[in-house]
Order: C-alpha cells, then structure tokens, then sequence
C-alpha cells in the first residue's frame, strides 16, 4: 500500500491501546513521515484500526463500520485483547475476536503495544522501514522458556490469568505451549517458576501479518504411574519433589528412592495407594518421624 | 427547527463508549439521552472465575489510564480483609507509580483538549513531553499502560536509585512544559470560560467526583479525606476552582500537575529502606472495601471472601461513571458547537473519530457531521 487512510475503531478496550495508538503519533516513531493519515469518518478511510476486544454491543457496528470502508479494506488488529480477547476470555459479554468478523490483515500484539510495535505493524503494512530502539532494562516483554530447566510442573499454567499457557499430553509426552498472541506480559508465569525457567525477555513483540500464534515450548517426558501405568507426572520433577522434600526435613533422605515412587503416582491411583505395600509402608514412617 | 444528534456509539477514550442523543432546536440543546453498556466485557463477574491473586492484572485492566488506582483499589480492599497492611516501601512505591499515572494521564487529557479544540502545534507539544515520561515508566515498571507493579501483600518490582535520579531530573524538565500549559489555557480561556456549567449545589446533587467536583468550588479529595497509602505523611495542597466551568476543570488539572510533581518528589525524598512484600497467610472469610483519588475521582472497590482463593464478590464504582449523570445538566441550554470542549472537560474524550448524526425530526432527514467538523465551525 502506498498510504493509509485510517479510521480508528474501538470495540470494546480499557483505552490502553488506545492511548498506545494516539502516542504513536508523537515524533519520535515517525508515523507522520510515513503516509499515513487519521480521518475522522469510515467513508474517507481506506484501513481500520481495530481495537480491543468485540463485545456483544460493538459486533454489528465493527460489521457495519467495515462496509463502509474504501477499498482495499485493510484492518489492523491491535493488542492481546484484539487477537485473542486475552484476559476477558470466556466472559459473557465478549464476542470471537475481531478477525472473525472481519479479515485482519496486520496483527499488533501486546497488552498494550508499545507504540514501537504499532509503528512496526503500520510500516509493515506499507512496507516502510521502521527502525526500532532497544527496551530499557527491566522491560517486560514476551516470555522465554528454557527447555533444559523446565519440568513441565504446571505452575506456569494454573498463574496465567489470560490463558497463555497449554499444557498438552500425548502418551509419554507433555508439550508446554507458550502463546505469544494471548500473553498479556503480566510475569506471573516467571513469578511462580519453582525452577526458574521462565523469564520474560527485553524483546518487544513481532508485528506484522501472520498472527504470532505460538511462542515458545518445551516438551517433556513423562513417567509411568506405578500402579496403573497413566502417562501424567513428568519424569523431571519426580527428582526436583524429592530434593524439595529432603530439603525441608533432611530426615527422610534415605527415603528418597520411595519419595520418587510415590511422588510419581497418579492422581486417580492416589486413593487406592493402599494396593502398594512399600509407599504405605513409607507413609507410615514419615508419620512416625513427624510425630517424634 | 428541532433536531437531535447522535453521537456514538463509540468513543475511544473512556471506559465505556457511549450514545448521545442529543435534541437540539435553534442550534441549543435541549435534552440529552445517554445510552452505555457498548463495552461490557462482565469484569466482575470475571473476577470470580479468577483467584485473588490474577484479579489484580484483571483490575488493572478495566481502564489503561486508570490502571494504577484500578489496583490499588482492589487491592486495598483485598489487604483490609486479610486485616493486613503493605509495607512501608511497599506503600511508599505503590503512591510513586500511582502518582505517575496520574501524570501522565493528566498531560493525556491536555493532549487531547488541544486536539479537540484544533491547537495541532500544542497537541504535539504536549504529546512529544508526555514520551519522556513513558521511558520512565517503561523503566520503573517494565510496561508503559499495565504497570504490574501491584501484588496482594505489597509490590512485585523494587525500584533502583538510579531511576529515581533520572525521574527527579525529568521532573525539573517538565517545569517548562507547564508554563506552556498555563500559558495555553490563558490562550484558549475566553472560549472555555463560561460553557458547561455545573453550579455547586447541582455539583453535590448530581454527586460528581474529582476534578469536576473540585472545578464546582467542593474541596473533596480522597487523599485528603481518607489517606490511604502514604498521603498522610505528604504535603499537598487540595485544588479547588470556582469557575464551574470547563475552563475551572481544565485549571483545577493543571494546577494538579505541579502538585503531583511537588508529591513525586517528595516520595523520592522520604523513599525508606526495606522489604516491599509480605506474605498474607491463608484468605480469610469477611468482607471490605477500598477507595482511592483516582486521576478522575473516587475509585471504591467492595470485596467479599469467603476463605477459598477464589472471591465470592467484586463490585467496583469507577468514577467517570458517575460523573455521566452531570452531563445533562451541563449540557442544557448550551450552543451545539460547545458539545465537544464540554464532553472533554469530562475527561471521558469522544475523540475525532466519532461521528454525529443529526436526524431532523420534521423530515426524518439523517445528515452526519464528524465531531471534528461540528467544532471546526466554532473553533478555527
């Protein structure tokens, strides 16, 4: 495209990236040299920004609004919120996200972009240059997943507040997925890594046309269950509970060999331990030693 | 000839887009229908989806320049249950980012009442200063919009020597940008003077907050009258105006901004040394509330616990929801071409990109007008 005409839509945001996008305006990201232009009317634009989640209320306006739009009709779809609903997901009042309405062209992900991420999109739907500065220190930008540390424990998924983080089992292997569209970069996920493996990196987010489905994973093995033979506990923790463990009561450190056994149960066999003699058998040795 | 404008539904600056439906004859306005809800997203029954712990990131996404005072709110509310209070750092950090949120919406709200009244030069002005003050943030809290910097039980992030240097030097930067600002308003005040007047006792009526309170000649300030945080241990003065007008709003915020930045100097005055987060122990069953000055008013948060992670009930009141209901009052009797520089005064921005229908109501005759366009006549 050769100059975009933009008309800016907000269907249903906090304002965080509206405030985002009206920044991005400032001189320093140099939109202004770039051709672009703000209308104040659907009917004089040629693009839409759209922003924010769609609400129940705003789905026929977006509809409506698009229609009226100059060709060639491009949307840009801007924030966690636009691309994925991010933290509103499975509410009542909130629709699909937008390019199920209409067709997205340029994705801006983040919660909220920076404007850097903005210009980025903007310039890629133009194919301008834009060229970025780096983040300060202490930036909080899409997570990094160090493969050798993590263990597949599930902490990260059960903080997540925007539902960022799968887990997905497959016989002996667990995938954890981390998706970069629906990050709202809130570091609760490096926050509760019992193993420190998660850290959100100083990169800003990617903009551009494919949707920044999946970021990051690891896959990780997981241990059979002693009794009945269910793939669930991953094979790494079962050492990573054991040192936990010893390290709290260094008592039970000839144990270790039957903490892992036990440790390595699944949750549906953990009401019949009874059937195993030697955990039963342990259980009743740690209780002697706690009591003592 | 009687006609009525609509404007909306949608707005790009405020919590909820709104339809005006506004009946005009003789280019004045006669009455105003106002229609919300465009933004639902059902945060608080969302809330209780959550544990107490994500609520806080929900929280501060009900509005992104209100974010800071969206979580303190509900976490105070949350700690008072706990019948727990953060640490002194802790509080100390959590009043620094708040007050620099309420800086750089206030320098936000400039922006966009010069952009409304066509004062492109001053618009940029104030949007190129306000960037300066994002880079500390983004430094202070790792994001520029969402701080994360609120955590139940105190603060999640420290803040190094260095960046309160930095800050305090950026603050004797700013001195110059408020000139400008005072020297704009003395500009553009014959024009602002006088429209959108909400008397004092309707003010009270109508139980506005924040700065359109405090523009009606009501001195009412939650930092004053319910410290929460450090407030007491600072010394502020408590802005009033008694224009009663949008120009009163305007002064009584750019009278705030050195005050706020008198504040942030004196929190990195008075910074004390240690721990700035606590561990609360196990939720408790029961039942609090917290409120704040947030940059457009009182923020109450009510929270109920019933022992589980999970809270059983969040009700928040943020405030330009309330102040909606002045908006009529304000607008009776007024020119058509008033309607945008009063709307702004509101701080809840219907910015260029909304639209105006004007519906002729002999005729049925639809015409659209921009809100740009309908300012242009007046304005430029």
């Amino acid at each position: 495209m050769v100059e975009i005409n933009a008309y800016r839509l907000n269907v249903g945001s906090c304002n965080g990236c509206d405030i985002e996008v009206v920044s991005a305006l400032a001189s320093r990201y140099g939109i202004g040299n770039m051709n672009v232009k703000v209308v104040d009317e659907p009917e004089k634009a040629n693009a839409m920004i759209v922003v924010g989640l769609v609400t129940v209320k705003m789905m026929d306006h977006l509809k409506e609004v698009y229609k009226k739009l100059k060709e060639p009709r491009v949307v840009i779809s801007i924030g966690a919120c636009g691309l994925t609903s991010g933290i509103f997901q499975k509410s009542y009042s909130v629709m699909d996200p937008s390019d199920k309405f209409v067709p997205v062209v340029a994705y801006v992900p983040g919660c909220p972009p920076s404007p850097q991420v903005i210009a980025k999109g903007i310039a890629a739907v133009l194919k301008a240059d834009f060229k970025e500065w780096p983040a300060p220190e202490g930036f909080r930008g899409l997570p990094d997943l160090d493969e050798k540390k993590c263990t597949g424990c599930n902490a990260c998924e059960k903080a997540c507040p925007a539902f960022a983080i799968e887990l997905i089992d497959s016989g002996n292997k667990r995938t954890v997925k981390y998706m970069h569209d629906k990050c709202i970069s809130c570091a609760s996920c490096e926050e509760v890594c019992p193993y420190d493996a998660v850290h959100l990196a100083k990169k800003r987010h990617p903009a551009g046309f494919q949707r920044p489905a999946m970021g990051v994973s690891a896959v990780e093995e997981l241990s059979s269950c002693p009794i009945c033979g269910n793939f669930e506990i991953p094979a790494k923790q079962l050492p990573a509970i054991a040192d936990r463990i010893i390290e709290k009561v260094p008592e039970y450190k000839s144990y270790r060999a039957d903490i892992e056994k036990a440790a390595a149960v699944c949750s549906k066999c953990r009401g019949k331990i009874i059937q195993m003699g030697g955990a039963k058998a342990l259980l009743f040795k740690l209780g002697q030693t706690a009591i003592q | 000839m009687p006609e009525v404008l609509k404007i909306g539904p949608y707005h790009p600056l405020v919590i909820e887009p709104e339809l005006y439906e506004v009946r005009v004859q003789d280019g004045k306005i006669t009455d105003v229908l106002i229609e919300q809800g465009f933004t639902h997203r059902g945060i608080e029954t969302l809330m209780l989806t959550k544990t107490i712990k994500q609520d806080v990131f929900l929280a501060e996404r009900v509005c992104g320049l209100c974010s800071q005072a969206h979580s303190t709110a509900y976490c105070l509310a949350v700690e008072n249950v706990f019948g727990f209070e953060a640490p002194p750092r802790a509080n100390y950090i959590r009043t620094m980012v708040f007050e620099l949120d309420r800086l750089h919406s206030h320098y936000m709200w400039f922006a966009l009442l010069f952009h409304m009244i066509h004062d492109t030069e001053r618009f940029m002005v104030a949007l190129n200063a306000r960037e300066k003050l994002m880079d500390i943030i983004e430094a202070i809290c790792g994001n520029r919009v969402h701080f994360s910097v609120n955590a139940i039980g105190g603060v999640r992030r420290d803040v190094s020597p260095q960046v309160m240097k930095s800050l305090l030097q950026l603050l004797d930067e700013y001195n110059a940008l408020n000139d400008e600002i005072f020297k704009a308003m003395e500009v553009h005040s014959p024009k602002l003077s006088g429209i959108g007047i909400l008397p004092r006792d309707k003010a009270r009526a109508f139980a506005v907050v924040g700065p359109i309170l405090r523009g009606s000649g009501v001195a009412s300030d939650i930092r004053r009258d319910d410290p929460h945080l450090v407030y007491d241990d600072l010394d502020f003065e408590l802005i009033t105006e008694k224009g009663c007008d949008v120009q009163a709003r305007s002064m009584v915020r750019a009278r705030e901004i050195p005050e706020t930045i008198s504040i942030l100097r004196q929190i990195v005055e008075n910074m004390p040394q240690g721990e700035i987060k606590a561990d609360v122990g196990e939720p408790p069953v029961g039942e609090e509330s917290g409120r704040v000055e947030a940059p457009r008013g009182e923020l109450i948060y009510y929270a109920r616990l019933n022992g589980t992670n999970y809270p059983e009930r969040i009700k928040l009141r943020p405030p330009s929801y309330v102040n909606v209901r002045a908006v009529p009052e304000m607008l009776r009797g007024e020119k058509v071409e008033n309607l945008p520089p009063i709307l702004e005064s509101l701080d809840r921005c219907i910015s260029c990109t909304n639209r105006v229908t004007i519906v002729d109501e002999k005729t049925g005759k639809i015409s659209k007008v921009s809100l740009e366009e309908l300012g242009r006549k007046w304005w430029r």
